[in-house]
């Protein structure tokens, strides 16, 4: 897979890379699942910041915290007053509530919270600008497919000479990261930014990854940055996780990245195992295994996911059911609920200490790890008693500078305590410790393991999102690929693959069914 | 980006004072007048590493910690919005500015906590002064502090000092020594350590070392090795500037002067690397200290022509430094009940560029004066000079200053000195001008007078023109027939301390000490009378006559009403 240099491996699109590296345009990179399209970013930001030597600087926009603090982290003391964060984050501290003022008047001149919460919902724009008004909070549209935040910056940036002028002097460029998770809102707002204010942009994704279908994300606006005028296209198609045939594997589901096929030997790396009853499985996953090494069962419900380790474990394989926190639903979704995340952490993994947690504070700087550390101790002695650990998670929220009264914060508690009273989260915070785990697709985004088992049944693809759900779960794994199915499942399942092997033989390619996967039915 | 205006509240000698403000600020005034608070007052608005201690009570005014101190920086950004330092402050204030505003303000305030024994700085900022909003910081960093930076150069500056922080920058950078220099310096690192640690001395002290250690415990296996550390690392240390002479030979510890103008060399070169990234505001205390007149000429160019001063307040006595001035706001703080200030912004005009030495020499003496007496030339100078010799000889200690405007129009010494609060007292001849080919007469020296205290000018008057031509008694005539006639003017004149020669200087001297100049006349073997005398060679006569001068003609020139602008003068000085 990789050319070897003086002992380093080389990626096979290394001249792809070099080139990114220089383009002044604004530039638009499709990369697939582990091409370290996240590596290329920072390289390409570092290089930046060092020819720009003067007071601009650089946003470093991301979908998820995480992501922001691994960017964070990369950059280490390289970051030099660029911002990075969430696009909520950006646009909440840089637009609205900067200049929310300057186009609503000054009574706007507060500082806007944001606020996820479902209560807070409304049904148009102007509803919302009066929903501040009331209650400093950010609010969102009952359609869940309309973002009324971004709607609202753009309004703000259209109206706001001072905003416009403000952003042109700061950034002298703009990086996105997982841009095919945008809504058609956030795509309007950062095509005004590029057409508009003349801000040359980064732009990072993967249609092949949207899992975001459900809640608006608008993968034609990252396939419309590809052909746009001034954007120069890259693709990165090397996948430094997975070996060959998985690539090509999960490669040829995806119409854009088809042609990527590799020729190389098929040594049964992918399998499709068909069952009647739920013992033949198990019998064949037993037989499959490598116990010896990572592998993840990943499927659609949590239910399911139980289910499955509870039959694994009842035959001997320890199997660990890694249900999803509740601390993780969308509805709880706030500025705040890091804290509580963070408070889990803390308490149910494994070595994290006051010191992660202190890692986690987007400011660090203003506290101290001692005061940290008696609150924290405050609240893990107070786990048995309802009353007192309230108490003493607000008193940690105050000293983080939220206010610790609000219903929001109190139901954020309410959950948490739940959370780390009940030992089955204790694998949720621990994932990485098991060798063996048996979870959700959604919660093993990101992550990697030697093998992966997922179930045809799952896959429906014809409904809205599916084939990327199933991108994400088929590009996980390093070396093999179990995919089991009970008979009609199973059925559906292969008429897929020969779908797409068809498709790709259409491409001119020399592929079947026996270079790809191995049937046992 | 423009600075607009500073007012400056119960801080240090300050009650309350609020100053015009310009990018290129002079400051001077008296000792201890508090032109280095002035300076101190805009490190602690601008200046993170000056204000983090906070403000102690002799900061106060009158050490009276009740009262807030506030510092406010009025800043003009709207001038050209392509100006980088106008982006920066965009950058900087996001949202505080609105779309509409052109002006900004940058605010301190300070309430003395008795607990902690000091006023903590409180820094705004906004377009609405009634207004304002806390600049966002972390701990005692803020934001302003990212785009501001304040360099304070006093006049005890170094030039060991600053080039011993500057060389520690020297090799910071990554790239700063390459492989092959690197590998070449640490061989000859390594082999000098090696050399220095074969010494003898050095191998003899190691074993008298030894020896003595000895003594106190018999430790058989006790060795010790002395060793040279020089590194790589702390080789910066050991670099000294030294000026060359013209035979390339190494003087280290050069004159003053030189080593002060290298260090602000060193100075200048340091924050000309941050030009980019922050708005570089210097802050000179009495540059000319220890520095020969020609280098102060020298610094004066530089200062007024150098971009990277564009942001300047400087403090100084020296009217050399400030011969150059141009687009410059003159500050003068002055000691009335409480300490105020005046300023004027100085543009040389556009019609004096090819006279700006001139112009700018005289004006830069007269700017640190108290009173000025503008006078036509010499003549006058020497004469007055005389006078006062007798009637007030230390004159320009108390503040006094007599310029000789010598063809530069009066006006623009006295709208700069009257804007600055100076005492300005003129004394002009009656000129008269005939309009060409005209038989009419400007009355120059009037309407020169008018001008001056904004009044309306005279109209001209019917001459003959072949008389004005021909005849010299007939314009002295005129002169005194017109002074005559307007009786009202001249006294208003006087009342603005404007004095106008009955005719000028030497027909209004013979009119008091006639005897006198025919006498100096005759002396001389001159058949002239004691006006034409003067006349025919005004400087050489003049300084003749000034020496023969007894007391008795002293006091009758001192009190007679044609030289009131003398007595004027030493009223003013000796108040």
């Amino acid at each position: 897979m990789c050319k070897s240099i003086g002992g380093f491996m080389l990626p096979l699109d290394k001249d792809v890379r070099d080139q990114i590296l220089i383009a002044d345009t604004n530039v638009v990179i499709s990369a697939s699942a582990g091409t370290g399209k996240t590596h290329t970013t920072i390289q390409r930001i570092i290089k930046d910041i060092e020819k720009n030597n003067n007071y601009k600087t650089f946003a470093a926009i991301t979908f998820t915290r995480k992501a922001a603090r691994e960017i964070i982290n990369r950059l280490g003391v390289n970051k030099s007053g660029g911002f990075v964060g969430t696009n909520d984050n950006f646009i909440l501290s840089e637009i609205i509530q900067p200049f929310m003022h300057d186009v609503y008047g000054i009574k706007f001149k507060i500082e806007v919270k944001p606020d996820f919460n479902d209560e807070n919902q409304i049904m148009n724009f102007s509803e919302g600008i009066k929903k501040i008004e009331e209650t400093q909070l950010m609010c969102k549209y009952s359609d869940i497919k309309k973002n009324f935040a971004f709607q609202l910056a753009l309004d703000i940036l259209k109206k706001s000479y001072s905003a416009r002028r403000y952003l042109k002097s700061k950034y002298y460029r703009i990086y996105i990261d997982e841009y095919q998770d945008s809504d058609v809102d956030m795509h309007c707002f950062f095509m005004y930014i590029c057409d508009e204010l003349d801000i040359p942009l980064f732009v990072v994704g993967d249609t092949k990854q949207s899992i975001y279908g459900w809640r608006g994300a608008y993968s034609d606006g990252f396939e419309e940055l590809c052909t746009k005028p001034g954007f120069r296209k890259f693709e990165l198609w090397h996948n430094f996780r997975s070996n060959k045939v998985i690539q090509n594997y999960s490669n040829i589901f995806m119409e854009s990245v088809r042609h990527h096929y590799n020729q190389t030997d098929f040594n049964d790396e992918v399998i499709a195992y068909r069952y009647d009853t739920d013992e033949e499985a198990i019998n064949f996953i037993n037989k499959w295994i490598d116990i010896d090494e990572k592998c993840a069962f990943l499927n659609f419900s949590n239910n399911n996911a139980e289910n499955w380790s509870r039959r694994l474990n009842e035959v001997g394989i320890p199997f660990v059911f890694i249900p999803g926190s509740p601390l993780d639903n969308s509805n709880l979704e706030s500025e705040h609920i890091w804290v509580a995340r963070c408070i889990a952490n803390y308490e149910l993994q494994q070595k994290f200490s006051e010191y992660d947690f202190m890692d986690e504070i987007p400011m660090p700087e203003a506290y101290r790890i001692a005061d940290l550390k008696r609150l924290l101790e405050h609240i893990k002695n107070s786990k048995n008693n309802y009353a007192f650990y309230e108490k003493n998670c607000i008193k940690l929220y105050e000293y983080l500078g939220y206010d610790g009264n609000t219903e929001k914060i109190k139901r954020e508690i309410d959950s948490l305590f739940k959370v780390i009273n009940d030992e089955k989260y204790i694998p949720t915070y621990n994932q990485e410790r098991y060798k063996l785990t048996c979870g959700t697709i959604h919660s093993s985004k990101g992550l990697e393991f030697e093998q992966v088992i997922i179930n045809a049944q799952d896959y429906n693809m014809h409904r809205e999102g599916t084939k990327f759900l199933h991108y994400v779960a088929v590009s996980r794994p390093e070396k093999r690929l179990l995919v089991i199915g009970q008979t009609y499942f199973f059925e559906r399942y292969i008429s897929y693959v020969d779908d797409v092997i068809l498709q790709t033989q259409g491409l001119g390619i020399e592929i079947n069914s026996e270079s790809i996967i191995k049937i046992i039915e | 980006m423009i600075f607009k205006e500073l007012s400056i509240m119960n801080f240090r000698s300050f009650e309350n004072v609020t100053l015009e403000l310009t990018n290129r600020n002079i400051i001077f005034g008296l000792n201890d007048i508090g032109k280095t608070n002035l300076l101190a007052a805009i490190r602690f608005l601008l200046d993170s590493k000056f204000r983090n201690n906070g403000l102690v009570d002799s900061d106060f005014y009158n050490k009276d910690i009740t009262k807030e101190i506030n510092i406010t920086l009025k800043i003009n950004i709207a001038d050209d919005e392509e100006n980088d330092d106008n982006k920066k402050i965009y950058t900087m204030m996001r949202g505080a500015i609105t779309s509409e505003a052109e002006e900004v303000f940058i605010q301190l305030k300070s309430v003395y906590d008795g607990e902690s024994l000091i006023g903590r700085p409180n820094l705004f900022w906004g377009v609405d002064i009634g207004n304002l909003e806390a600049i966002p910081s972390n701990q005692s960093f803020f934001d302003l502090d990212k785009y501001f930076n304040v360099v304070y150069i006093d006049s005890s500056i170094k030039l060991e000092d600053v080039f011993k922080k500057y060389s520690r920058e020297l090799f910071k950078g990554e790239s700063s020594i390459n492989e092959d220099e690197r590998e070449e310096l640490n061989t000859h690192i390594k082999n000098l350590n090696a050399s220095v640690g074969q010494l003898n001395t050095i191998k003899a002290f190691e074993n008298e070392l030894i020896e003595e250690y000895k003594k106190f415990k018999d430790d058989k296996n006790f060795k010790v090795s002395i060793r040279s550390e020089v590194e790589l690392s702390n080789i910066h240390s050991k670099l000294k500037p030294y000026i060359l002479d013209d035979k390339l030979e190494n003087y280290p510890t050069s004159g003053d002067g030189r080593k002060k103008i290298l260090a602000y060399t060193l100075f200048t070169l340091e924050n000309r690397r941050l030009e980019d990234k922050k708005i570089n505001i210097f802050l000179i205390e009495e540059l000319e200290n220890h520095l020969h007149r020609s280098m102060e000429i020298a610094l004066s160019y530089q200062i007024f022509t150098d971009e990277i001063f564009k942001y300047l307040f400087m403090t100084t006595h020296s009217s050399l430094l400030i011969s150059q001035m141009d687009d410059v706001n003159l500050i003068k703080l002055f000691k009335g009940n409480k300490v105020t200030g005046k300023s004027y912004t100085y543009t040389v005009p556009e019609s004096y560029k090819t006279l700006k030495q001139k112009l700018n020499q005289n004006l830069a003496e007269a700017v640190f004066a108290d009173v000025v007496l503008l006078v036509e030339g010499p003549s006058e100078k020497i004469l007055f000079e005389r006078i006062l010799k007798e009637k007030c000889e230390r004159y320009e200690s108390f503040g006094g200053y007599i310029l000789e405007v010598d063809g530069i129009n009066f006006i623009e010494y006295y709208k700069v000195l009257i804007a600055l609060g100076i005492k300005v007292i003129v004394k002009t001849d009656n000129d008269l001008k005939k309009v060409k080919g005209k038989d009419y007469c400007n009355l120059l020296g009037v309407n020169r007078c008018q001008r001056l205290i904004e009044c309306t000018e005279k109209n001209n008057i019917k001459i003959d023109p072949s008389l004005y031509e021909s005849d010299l008694d007939y314009v002295i005539e005129k002169k005194r027939y017109i002074y005559s006639k307007l009786p009202v003017t001249i006294s208003r004149l006087k009342r603005n301390k404007v004095y106008l020669s009955k005719v000028d200087l030497e027909n209004d001297l013979f009119e008091v000490i006639p005897q006198i100049m025919d006498d100096l006349a005759k002396r001389n073997n001159s058949s002239k009378c004691g006006v034409d005398y003067l006349q025919s060679a005004k400087l050489i006569n003049m300084i003749k006559l000034s020496t023969s001068l007894d007391d008795n003609a002293i006091n009758r020139i001192y009190k007679d009403e044609r030289f009131e602008c003398v007595k004027a003068l030493v009223d003013l000085c000796c108040r």
